[in-house]
Formats: structure tokens, sequence, C-alpha cells
């Protein structure tokens, strides 16, 4: 006999533990709550002990066309959480309307203010640390205080009061009772003091909510749509086909994961699966005089925004500067060799928002359809000049540094943030999803996450997605106490 | 004349190929990591056989491809004296190269942890792995007094629920 749910959510990673967090806050004590998982718990002692966040290898869930380009991910509980750096900001408010301030791009079909809050709740879940003066318009202050800058970062700061700024992230600054301090030991995906915010650490207790059931090892093969609704999730577990029914499907399986499930259900549309993007990211290493760095308390001290927001964004990307503070982390971020200069070096990232492209994609592997498999053609021309201008940018850091040489200039892989190929909007010609995440013809499916993202911006997208699971699950509750789709089966 | 000189530009040929081989045939990873590091940290006063266990423990962990090291091995002298001051490809990859296996020994060694005194022997400690867990020397806290909480493992969460 097939299982019966309120609602079934795919992956336990920030989208899927947000969406939940405020479902079961308003939920009624009945509901019954189905969460399937793909991976086992790789506890951190088992991620510390095979120096590796995930047992499951990228390489066994997807097919990578195009292996210069990485997509990062960590099947299990907890999803990304567990690989991430643990950058937590919020988008700019012009982030949310580049096409009508600056004429390229979209537009998204919400805006800053429609997600303030939630912003600040995601903030407080994760304790986030940040300073008060940061670009960003806000109603409450950060959990936690701001981390040490670093001696370069204090130099920027004085030159640029206005555009640098500490970095907010889920990094704890200080003594949180749940987490170790970060100390900058510049290995994040597996930080070895559990100092990062994870799924683990700071919200596996929704999982033991009584109304919530667990299914981990059960990759799910397809939804089951039938007269334009969602009737249940089709998984494996042991090796056999199962399936649940449910009223309401949430998938939050990452942007690489749900149009692949979707596509094996029979949804189509002519956006899914394509627009397939992350951030740009150039690293650029200089060499210091009588400077020393990497003195800071986290492993990204400061943020500039100085090439970020204006008008120049009708042509080329807006951009957001990282100092580095770890000396180990990457091979152009070594120490000097030289006499007692060992520290006198900074390496920088910067990092620009991409147009999206639809010839990069997602698509179900023709040799095994049980694999997502991905295409990446390039980043937009849009990105790329404004990556041609980073001498300038370095020759305008060089006004507060003293910068004796460029010592590498490099394209980063990765951003590791996986972002567009499951858009939302308000049109459904150019959308798959509505503004509060429901797909626009099945209106009992949610699609959560960063596939819904209609631009990247060079801000890391997991404070926003997980801010977007919120406002999507109030609007499900929202409708549910009054008739909708959620606890109606609890009713 | 001219076949006369042919063979003698083809034995030259021959036994330069013959030397660069058996050089680099006799040329060890090892050696390699330890001419990177007598070269660059000249300035300091090393410990030998320390720095021959950290080459030894540095070519274990496979972090650098070999082939690289031993011509460095076999270049012995003359990569001993080469300048790498000129800023192009091959001297900016040299010089990442062998900054990688400088930063490595400095974090696996004493030096920071004395002081950075250079009047001090550089001893080898062990291996430097950033697991291990806040060994960043330069690294300040936000607060200099506040204790970090004692790291307790999470992921104690188990599958639950049922039909």
């Amino acid at each position: 006999m097939n299982e019966c749910y309120d609602l079934i959510i795919v992956g336990t990673s920030f989208a899927g533990s947000f969406f939940l967090l405020r479902y079961l806050e308003r939920a009624p004590p009945q509901a019954r709550v189905l969460v399937l998982e793909r991976g086992r718990v790789d506890s951190k002692v088992w991620q510390l002990q095979h120096r590796a966040p995930s047992s499951i290898p990228g390489e066994q869930v997807y097919v990578n066309r195009t292996p210069l380009k990485l997509w990062l991910t960590s099947p299990g509980f907890g999803g990304n959480s567990n690989c991430w750096w643990a950058g937590a900001m919020r988008m700019m408010p012009n982030d949310f309307k580049l096409k009508s301030r600056y004429g390229v791009g979209a537009d998204w079909p919400l805006e800053y203010t429609d997600l303030e809050q939630h912003y600040g709740t995601v903030e407080q879940v994760m304790l986030v640390s940040g300073p008060a003066d940061v670009p960003m318009p806000r109603s409450r202050p950060f959990p936690l205080p701001p981390h040490r800058f670093s001696t370069p970062d204090v130099l920027l700061k004085a030159r640029f009061p206005d555009s640098w700024f500490h970095p907010t992230t889920a990094r704890a600054s200080v003594a949180t009772g749940k987490r170790g301090v970060c100390c900058a030991s510049g290995i994040c995906e597996l930080c070895p003091i559990d100092a990062k915010f994870t799924i683990q650490n700071g919200l596996a207790h929704i999982y033991e909510d009584p109304r919530v059931t667990l299914r981990l090892e059960s990759p799910v093969d397809s939804v089951d749509i039938s007269a334009g609704v969602a009737t249940g999730v089709n998984y494996i577990r042991s090796g056999r086909g199962e399936r649940a029914n449910g009223d309401l499907v949430a998938l939050a399986a990452s942007a690489l994961f749900n149009p692949h499930i979707m596509l094996r259900s029979g949804i189509h549309h002519r956006l899914l699966g394509r627009r397939l993007h992350d951030q740009m990211e150039v690293d650029v290493c200089v060499d210091l005089h009588g400077v020393r760095a990497y003195d800071g308390s986290t492993v990204i001290t400061g943020n500039g925004y100085m090439f970020y927001d204006g008008e120049h964004r009708r042509d080329h990307s807006a951009c957001m500067v990282e100092t580095w503070n770890s000396p180990f982390t990457y091979q152009p971020a070594a120490l000097r060799a030289d006499r007692g200069r060992w520290n006198e070096r900074q390496y920088l990232r910067f990092i620009f928002d991409d147009l999206p492209r639809e010839d990069n994609t997602v698509t179900v592997s023709a040799s095994d359809p049980r694999l997502a498999e991905t295409t990446f053609n390039g980043y937009s021309d849009y990105a790329r000049r404004a990556a041609e201008r980073i001498p300038q940018m370095v020759d305008k850091l060089a006004l507060a540094l003293p910068i004796e040489r460029i010592e590498g200039i490099e394209l980063a892989s990765s951003s590791g943030h996986i972002q567009g190929t499951v858009v939302m909007g308000d049109d459904p010609t150019s959308s798959v999803v509505d503004r509060h995440l429901v797909h626009h013809q099945i209106r009992n499916l949610l699609v959560l996450g960063a596939g819904a993202f209609p631009t990247a911006t060079p801000i890391l997208p997991t404070l926003t997605l997980s801010a977007l699971s919120l406002w999507a699950a109030d609007h499900q509750l929202g409708q549910g106490v009054g008739g909708g789709a959620v606890g109606k089966r609890a009713r | 004349m001219m076949r006369r000189r042919d063979i003698l530009l083809a034995f030259a040929g021959l036994s330069l190929t013959g030397l660069v081989s058996s050089r680099l045939l006799r040329a060890s990873n090892e050696e390699g990591v330890v001419a990177v590091v007598v070269k660059r940290l000249k300035y300091l006063k090393l410990d030998p056989e320390g720095v021959r266990n950290f080459a030894r423990d540095y070519i274990a962990g496979g972090i650098i491809p070999g082939i690289k090291l031993r011509v460095v091995s076999a270049a012995g002298q003359l990569y001993m004296n080469l300048p790498l001051s000129g800023i192009n490809v091959l001297t900016n990859g040299i010089r990442h190269g062998e900054e990688r296996i400088v930063t490595k020994y400095l974090l696996s060694s004493d030096f920071f942890s004395s002081g950075a005194d250079e009047s001090k022997t550089v001893h080898y400690v062990r291996l430097f792995d950033a697991l291990r867990g806040c060994c960043n020397p330069f690294a300040r806290p936000v607060v200099e007094t506040a204790g970090s909480v004692q790291f307790a493992p999470s992921g104690t969460v188990k599958e639950k629920g049922g039909v």
C-alpha cells in the first residue's frame, strides 16, 4: 500500500530544510511529512576521517560533458551545507531589477523588501556574523559581531570607507555554545572545528519532529503527475522502487537535480534545465610591500563593493571583491619565500555576475537516465567584458594597498553555486515557476533553491535561496490555513 | 668531410641525451624537494635531517608531480644558481611551485611557533595538515581571550519514522 503524506520534500540541504522549518512552525500536529534524501548521514567525524564531505562522489550522480567547468555537489544529509564556505550575504536591492534598472538580463518577480524579514530569520538561524554598516538595508542587527579585518582590510576600509566591509558569514566569529569559533584554517569544506553553520549542526532537530519521516539513501526517480496535479513521488529504497502519495511536493535537490527529476517526470518547458550558471570568479594574487596579510580571524576577511552597483551594469557585470586570509588554501596564496616577507602577499577574488546562457544545460543522460548531465559552453560576454577590467580594478585597490606586483591571475573553475535551471517569473512562457516557486501549471509542485534565480549576482546565493524557501512556505501556509494545499490531509 | 661532422654531431647528441637520461634516472623526488627548500630558505638555519624527513613525508603525500622534482634534482647546481627574478610564464610557474613547497615546509616546522626567529635552527615537526584545525600561524581571533567551543562531533541524526 502506498504511503500518504501532506508534504513530500526531496532533499535535506538549505532549500528543503528552511522550507521544512517554517512548515513545522505552522502545520497542525497531525500533519505528515516525508523527507527523501539520496545520501546517508556523513557525520563530521566521518567527513574528517575520510577527508571528504560526502560518501557519494559527484561522478556517481551526474555526468559532466565539460569537465573543465566543475559543479560542486555534496550528496547526503545536509547536502551542500556540508561543503559550503558559509558566505551568507544578502543580495543588493538593485540585483532584483537588473532589466528595469539597467536594461540587461531579467527582473526578479519579487523585490528586496519581500525578502527582508526572511533574510533576517535565516541570519538568526545560521548565527551570521556581520558589521553594522553593510550596504544592504536591514531591520535588525546581525546575531554575531563582525570578524576581525586583516591588515590589508584595515587599509582598504580607510581608503574606501563606504565600499569596504567585514564579510557577512555563517562562520562563527565568537563562541555560540553550538559551534567552534572560526580560526581561518582555510579548509571550510571540511571545517575541522565545526565553526560554520550546517544543517547537521544547526537544523538537524527539525528532522526529529514526530510529524517528520526521514528516509535516507532514497534517491528520487520522478514525480507522478495526473491531470496537472502532482500525486506522489517515486523513489528507490534498498534497491526496490517505492512510491509515496503526497498532497504537496517540494523538490529541493539543487539546480542540478531538480530539473533532472522534472524532466524524468515528463515535465517540459522551453527553459527547464537551461540557463545553468554560476558566478564567474577570477583569482588575483598580489605581492605587497611592507604590509603583512593573513592576520584576520576568518578565511575571507573583507568584501569590496566599489565595482558593484552603478550604470556600468548596462555594459558589463557587477563585481564583488573578497580578501582571502589563508596562505595555504590555494596555490597562488602560498607564502612568499623571501626573507622576512612570508605574508606580504594578498590573495583577492573578483566575483562577477553572469547573464545566463540557454546553451548551458542540465539534461537526462542518454546512457544512464538515472544521472543528470551538464554542458557548459562558457560565460556570457557581459561577464567577460567586466573581467577584462581587472587590471584597472587592481590599480584602484593599489590606492589603498602597496602592491608590488601582480603575481598571478587565474580563472577559477567553479564558484560552486549552481543556479538558474528552473527559472521563476510571472510569465509562464518565460519561466517555469512563479514568484512563490510554484510550478505554473502543476500548482501543488514547488521547486525550491537557486535554480529559480532569474539572474546570478556577485552575491553568494545561499542566504537568498534559504530566504526564498521561507517566503515560499509562508505562501503555502497562508493558502493552507484558508483552504490551500498544505494541511489538506491533516484537516 | 660532411659525413665525419654528422657522425660527430650525432655522437655528441647521443652523449648529451644519455647524460640527461642518466641524471634523470638517478635523480629522486626527495632530492628535488630538498633542493627547493635549501635554495629558497638559504637565509635560515635548517636542520638537514629534518628537511630530508619533510621531503620524504611530502613525497609520500603525492602533492606534486614527481617528474618536475626529478628535473630539479637532476639539474643540480644549475638549478641552485638559476635566478628566477624575471617575471614570465616559466619563472612564475617555477616560483609558484617552489613557494608551495616552502610554505608547506615552514608550516610543518617550528619556525612560526618559535616566533619566526631567523637566528634559531628550524626543525621539522610533522607534515602540515590544515584538517588538524586552527593552524594558521598568522590568524588572530575577534576576541583574543575568547575560548573556542570544544569541538563536539555532530551527525547524530538517524533515519527515523516509518509507515
